[in-house]
């Protein structure tokens, strides 16, 4: 029987903590296809490679540890998403979105190697005060002209990217561990008011921390750091208006 | 380790194997010997216990795949009449070409000692699920190499290694046995304490002399016409026809993303006719036609769980030859 549930929040848990989550979305697909045989009857359908399934999510932190950030290493989790439970999780992509005045939004996907079980059901997240980070309050350090050619970013992104490689036996349909691939981190700084162009040569070298806060100054999350290249740059100009333009760091973790 | 090549006087066999040790498999309920191992595990309809020294144990990934080749000498007479004869008695070459891919520097060494210690020449024991600890109704699943085949001693001579990042690795291994022949042909895919509906399988598919297991639609079909010619520097060519038999065809047939159960007909089909007894298919359209067959080799990949693709090579032959009536 179908089974329809309806949520007023969004309840995402990984590893046992509940999570403030936007909006969160679950995929899986077998890559199965027909077998078509000898005389062009349709046989039965099947997969010749491994399932895959992932579950992403956005969030706001309610504390000043974000634990999802851990995760970036050689380490699994467990979760549950609107009652589906899942195990076996990796890290794929972590990342963070600051804008000012607007609350601070972290995103996290996750491979899950392990199954799923796909019974529904409702729940709500609860918390005695949520206090969020907010854009504006963002402690930046050297975020200057003379380092990145701006002095003020309008907007930052940042994203850390872990390649996880499963590794499957004959016999089984989950992998028998999952191999720990590269970490990159990037930040992308927008802003306005350049001073001056960088000296663009893919060598120059950057580091920058910025540490989400809240109204009352109270630190979301762990500092988001990145030091390692400056590998682009954009400036964009119009009538009227100021100069425009992006700075990217690139930083090859592992 | 040592090798103990000498003679075991009195037996046509050595039985006695670095790999299988009576004082480990003292005592009751255990096969004491290699000899009793070896005769008893295939027959006996419960398997008793047993345990190698030091097995490979490390299983293979998906992609991997085992080759099944029957040696022959073919000869063809006039009129397009072949025969068959089998070169040596040992002529059944079977070979797994085995992918560890994706491999921590821990595992990935064990595996290259493992085989290097071998030095290309010690046969080992292929055994990724041990005895101790299986079921009566399981058991037989320790002689397994990769199911379904009961064939566990190989040697293995080289062993390419990737290394594709930070502990990971991927080797390439490639195992050889070619103790197989017609006398010990049936222990490949059956033993006596495996379940019946598996039994029953390779029981009704090894007697079959019509193939009635359709094949993926994409096929290779080589139709060749045999005729005489004459040709001169000085003269333009002359053609003929040469008598009866002159059309013939090879086919590559495969069976792609097949389960377990179907992998298990077609192999049961395939390996137990031996590359000498023919079989008789029905060729669709364009130009339906139904002729009789032999297949020298059979390729079979591991794609994924309770999924497997099997290639297998066949050509035309002239008349029917069968061992088992029907």
């Amino acid at each position: 029987m179908s089974k329809y549930v309806k949520y007023n929040e969004c309840e995402v848990k990984i590893n046992e903590e509940n999570i403030f989550a936007l909006s969160a979305s679950l995929s899986a697909s077998s890559s199965s296809s027909a077998n078509i045989v000898h005389g062009g009857i349709i046989e039965s359908y099947s997969s010749a490679v491994e399932s895959s399934t992932n579950i992403s999510f956005q969030y706001y932190i309610t504390g000043e540890i974000d634990n999802i950030r851990n995760l970036t290493g050689d380490i699994s989790c467990s979760g549950e998403f609107g009652g589906i439970q899942f195990s076996g999780a990796y890290l794929t992509s972590y990342s963070v979105s600051i804008k000012p005045y607007l609350p601070v939004v972290f995103s996290a996907s996750f491979n899950i190697f392990s199954g799923f079980n796909d019974t529904l059901s409702t729940g709500n997240f609860t918390s005695e005060s949520l206090e969020l980070a907010n854009g504006a309050h963002t402690t930046l350090s050297n975020i200057n002209s003379s380092n990145v050619g701006m002095d003020n970013p309008q907007e930052i992104n940042y994203s850390i990217d872990c390649s996880r490689v499963p590794n499957y036996v004959i016999g089984q349909e989950f992998p028998q561990d999952v191999r720990f691939g590269s970490v990159v981190k990037n930040l992308s700084l927008k802003g306005e008011n350049i001073g001056s162009l960088i000296n663009f040569s893919g060598k120059d070298f950057a580091k920058i921390e910025i540490q989400p806060k809240t109204n009352n100054n109270v630190s979301r999350g762990q500092v988001i750091d990145c030091s390692g290249i400056i590998n682009s740059q954009s400036l964009q100009v119009s009538k009227n208006g100021l100069v425009n333009g992006s700075v990217d760091l690139l930083e090859r973790v592992r | 380790m040592s090798c103990n090549y000498t003679f075991n006087s009195g037996q046509f066999h050595n039985l006695e194997k670095d790999y299988y040790s009576e004082t480990t498999n003292a005592g009751g309920g255990n096969y004491n010997t290699y000899g009793d191992f070896i005769s008893g595990s295939k027959v006996d309809s419960t398997l008793k216990n047993f345990e190698y020294e030091n097995s490979f144990s490390f299983t293979p990934s998906y992609g991997s795949s085992v080759q099944i080749d029957f040696v022959s000498e073919i000869m063809e007479y006039g009129n397009g009449y072949i025969t068959q004869t089998p070169l040596g008695l040992n002529r059944i070459l079977f070979s797994m070409s085995l992918d560890f891919n994706n491999r921590s520097d821990s595992e990935s060494e064990k595996i290259i000692n493992y085989i290097a210690e071998r030095k290309g020449a010690s046969k080992f024991m292929f055994q990724p699920i041990p005895r101790p600890g299986l079921s009566s109704s399981d058991a037989h699943k320790s002689l397994y190499s990769l199911k379904p085949y009961f064939l566990q001693e190989f040697i293995c001579e080289n062993i390419p290694t990737q290394i594709a990042y930070t502990d990971n690795n991927s080797i390439k291994l490639n195992f050889i046995n070619d103790e197989m022949s017609a006398l010990n042909i049936k222990s490949i895919l059956h033993i006596e304490s495996m379940s019946s509906a598996e039994k029953n399988i390779i029981d009704e598919y090894r007697q079959k002399y019509v193939l009635d297991l359709n094949p993926s639609v994409s096929m290779s079909r080589e139709i060749t016409i045999r005729n005489q010619a004459f040709q001169s520097a000085q003269s333009k060519s002359f053609y003929t026809t040469d008598g009866e038999n002159v059309r013939k065809e090879n086919l590559r047939l495969t069976f792609e993303k097949i389960d377990d159960a179907k992998l298990l007909k077609i192999l049961s089909f395939f390996i137990f006719k031996q590359g000498v007894e023919s079989f008789k298919f029905k060729v669709k359209r364009p130009d339906e036609r139904t002729a009789e067959f032999m297949c020298m080799s059979i390729d079979h990949t591991y794609l994924y769980k309770g999924t497997h693709t099997v290639s297998v090579s066949i050509f035309e032959v002239p008349i029917k030859k069968r061992f088992i009536k029907c």
